[in-house]
């Protein structure tokens, strides 16, 4: 399978690590990062977990009890707890500076398991700047919604919460990606293609645009970057995963990513062939931004790594359309 | 730097555990434990060096331990390890402490020392696994050992452990806090009572009345042993002599008629050996003035001060040239002597005035050597002296000295 960031490397390309110190991070993982291009500036919200992935990706002979797929909590604290650190980039990717994204103002108290945000994707609407995620912790049941948070001077300044479009008693609602030129439009499913309109004020979602399946087998394509404009097209970043156990029916997964492209009236022009980004097995990418005629992903590795490939204007045509 | 060209390494050739090993360490070296735990893992789950491995595997674990609160998976990580070498000390050295600051002493006491004897090997890692000699088992073994009632092995072992100089700065600091904290310096009196008579080393003349005694460790009782049993006007010379009865070795002598000149530097006892009918003086031996006992035989000298420097140091203040003491208990407290000087200084001194060691290393316990007992030969029956004669090296324990057991 196409390793994207040695074909990156091996092609004038480069990659950066994002790393924040870890007395702010008690060294657990920081993940899936989503980069924004802000004006000048580039930003870029880093998502910080208070877990530890355990996954053994080769001759399975190094698991534990847990299994070969484990998130490794504190022992005293099973909660699987999110932060969100706000990067500003220098130039060249390093961090120049880090702040943790103030939420003070619209916290309650969990009342599931998982804590937080997550899988925060960054896009400016209206000129205000947003994350956008998957945040479980409002219901006894861990039920999973879209929500908005405005940010202002990096403080969460409002919390908005999507209702579903259609099942408004589905479990799960997450990976919309959002589409940064079109405002408050997502695309919530890439195959058959589905755009769903939000609206702030009622907290609603419909959808506005329902396409056809174009290839059978590819039905289970899953959001991850932002939806970004290049040239006439809409392209994004989805990713696919497979689950199983082993003989102990203990799970495993393991994710692969493609590209897709869309022409500007949403019907699908090409799906890559799958690809990893490091040679991990759970990866998973959050952003990309062209920037100064360079392509940027930002990805986590392992849960635990994070790191933004620069792809350089030659060679995005051929590494997005492969 | 080094990261960003160990992660294009890397990136080139992903299954590689060497590398996959290294740029683990990059992270974890600057407190990245979860990337760099998840790459510690990847070596091991390509690689087939079984030594990488095994140190990867231990890796993965203190970066766990530095997160905090992981203990079962740090376990079994180790557990793992030590499956893989088993011969090797590191992994045991970190099952023994992980056991320990888990508060599973029982676990953690068995782990020192079946890992002391399982390693064999030296250690030999790439990096520094925080395994820094054989000593560190005894640490471990003294620790879960006291907490699950080994007391006096323990206290033993900590011991050893200050006088050894391989420990470094924070262990060092730790046992001398522990030997502070543990208060290992004095033992409960071993009592004697009329139903021991028929076990005494030696059955002196009318031991069969003595219904108690009150040293801590026999002294009394081998005081009388020595001079041949149960007679009045006996005296004695008493130097830091503390509680009236409790652990004292002339209350028993006292009741049965002797007397002398008992005296402690700490005024606490003035009060309390009055209020029980028995008289101390409160004098600081080094500069007390012994010219009273000069020119005569005293049946029993003790000197009992501390530290042990002090008590040799009053040991010269006595008129040896001129006076004369069938029994002297000596205490040098060599367990605890720092300098581990005094117990032989005291011996060649004594020596040279003639007197004649009978008992080496009286202790409370099988370890805390701290009294060597002294004879007179012009004034002892040599009988006796054969009889109560017993002067290894080793520690004996008082009870199995006087019980002959």
């Amino acid at each position: 399978m196409r390793n994207l960031a040695k074909n990156t490397l091996d092609n004038g390309g480069d990659i950066s690590p994002l790393i924040i110190p870890s007395n702010f991070t008690n060294g657990t993982g920081l993940m899936n990062p989503s980069i924004f291009i802000d004006g000048d500036g580039i930003l870029c919200n880093l998502r910080h977990v208070n877990y530890t992935l355990i996954h053994c990706e080769g001759k399975q002979v190094f698991g534990n009890r847990h299994g070969p797929l484990a998130y490794l909590n504190p022992e005293n604290d099973l909660n699987l707890k999110t932060i969100n650190f706000m990067l500003e980039l220098n130039e060249d990717l390093s961090i120049k500076s880090y702040q943790k994204v103030d939420t003070s103002k619209c916290d309650v108290t969990p009342m599931w398991e998982f804590h937080g945000l997550e899988d925060a994707r960054m896009v400016k609407w209206d000129n205000n700047l947003y994350i956008t995620g998957v945040r479980r912790d409002t219901t006894p049941n861990g039920q999973g919604r879209m929500e908005l948070s405005l940010l202002v001077d990096n403080k969460e300044y409002a919390r908005y919460r999507i209702e579903a479009p259609s099942d408004k008693d589905s479990y799960c609602e997450k990976n919309w990606m959002p589409i940064l030129d079109m405002p408050f439009h997502y695309v919530k499913w890439t195959n058959p293609t589905e755009i769903v309109k939000v609206d702030i004020q009622t907290l609603e979602s419909e959808t506005v645009i329902l396409k056809e399946p174009i290839i059978a087998d590819l039905q289970n394509m899953r959001g991850s970057s932002q939806v970004i404009r290049i040239g006439d097209f809409r392209v994004c970043i989805v990713h696919e995963t497979a689950l199983w156990k082993n003989n102990l029916q203990q799970r495993n997964a393991r994710y692969v990513h493609r590209f897709v492209i869309w022409d500007l009236d949403w019907s699908i022009r090409h799906i890559s062939e799958p690809f990893n980004f490091m040679d991990g097995e759970v990866e998973f990418c959050c952003g990309m931004a062209l920037y100064k005629n360079d392509l940027l992903i930002s990805f986590a590795f392992q849960d635990n790594a994070a790191y933004i490939l620069k792809i350089p204007q030659s060679q995005i045509h051929s590494t997005i359309w492969s | 730097m080094e990261l960003k060209i160990l992660l294009k390494q890397y990136i080139q050739d992903p299954q590689n555990s060497a590398i996959c090993f290294k740029l683990g360490w990059e992270y974890e070296k600057i407190g990245q434990t979860a990337s760099a735990a998840g790459l510690y893992l990847r070596a091991t789950e390509f690689g087939d060096d079984i030594e990488l491995n095994y140190e990867a595997m231990l890796r993965m674990a203190l970066c766990f331990e530095k997160q905090g609160d992981r203990w079962f998976m740090i376990k079994g990580l180790i557990l793992r390890a030590i499956s893989l070498l088993p011969n090797r000390p590191e992994a045991h050295n970190l099952l023994a402490r992980t056991y320990e600051r888990c508060k599973d002493w029982q676990e953690g006491y068995t782990a020192s020392i079946v890992g002391k004897a399982m390693s064999k090997e030296e250690p030999n890692s790439i990096t520094y696994l925080e395994y820094d000699g054989d000593w560190m088992f005894d640490f471990e073994k003294a620790v879960c050992g006291w907490w699950i009632g080994l007391f006096d092995e323990s206290l033993h072992l900590f011991r050893e452990l200050k006088d050894n100089n391989k420990l470094n700065q924070n262990y060092k600091q730790s046992v001398i806090n522990n030997l502070s904290a543990l208060g290992g310096n004095w033992k409960a009196p071993i009592e004697y009572k009329k139903e021991n008579y028929h076990d005494l080393r030696y059955k002196f003349w009318k031991a069969e009345l003595i219904e108690k005694n009150y040293s801590q460790c026999f002294q009394d009782m081998f005081v009388l042993m020595m001079t041949g049993g149960l007679f009045k006007n006996g005296t004695y010379l008493e130097i830091g002599c503390a509680d009236p009865y409790y652990g004292n070795n002339t209350a028993l002598l006292q009741e049965l008629g002797w007397g002398g000149d008992s005296i402690d530097i700490d005024p606490q006892w003035e009060q309390k050996w009055a209020e029980n009918g028995r008289k101390c003086e409160i004098a600081n031996a080094l500069e007390y003035e012994y010219s009273s006992v000069a020119g005569t035989i005293i049946d029993y000298l003790q000197i009992d001060c501390d530290p042990p420097s002090v008590s040799f140091e009053v040991l010269k203040k006595i008129p040896f040239h001129n006076t004369k003491f069938r029994v002297i208990t000596f205490e040098h407290d060599h367990y605890a002597d720092e300098t581990k000087s005094i117990r032989d200084k005291s011996r060649k001194y004594l020596k040279s005035f003639g007197y004649e060691l009978v008992v080496s290393n009286i202790s409370p316990d099988d370890y805390s050597p701290y009294e060597d007992w002294w004879v007179h030969p012009d004034l002892i029956d040599h009988k006796i002296i054969e009889i109560m004669k017993d002067i290894s090296d080793l520690p004996k324990k008082a009870d199995k000295y006087i019980y002959n057991k």
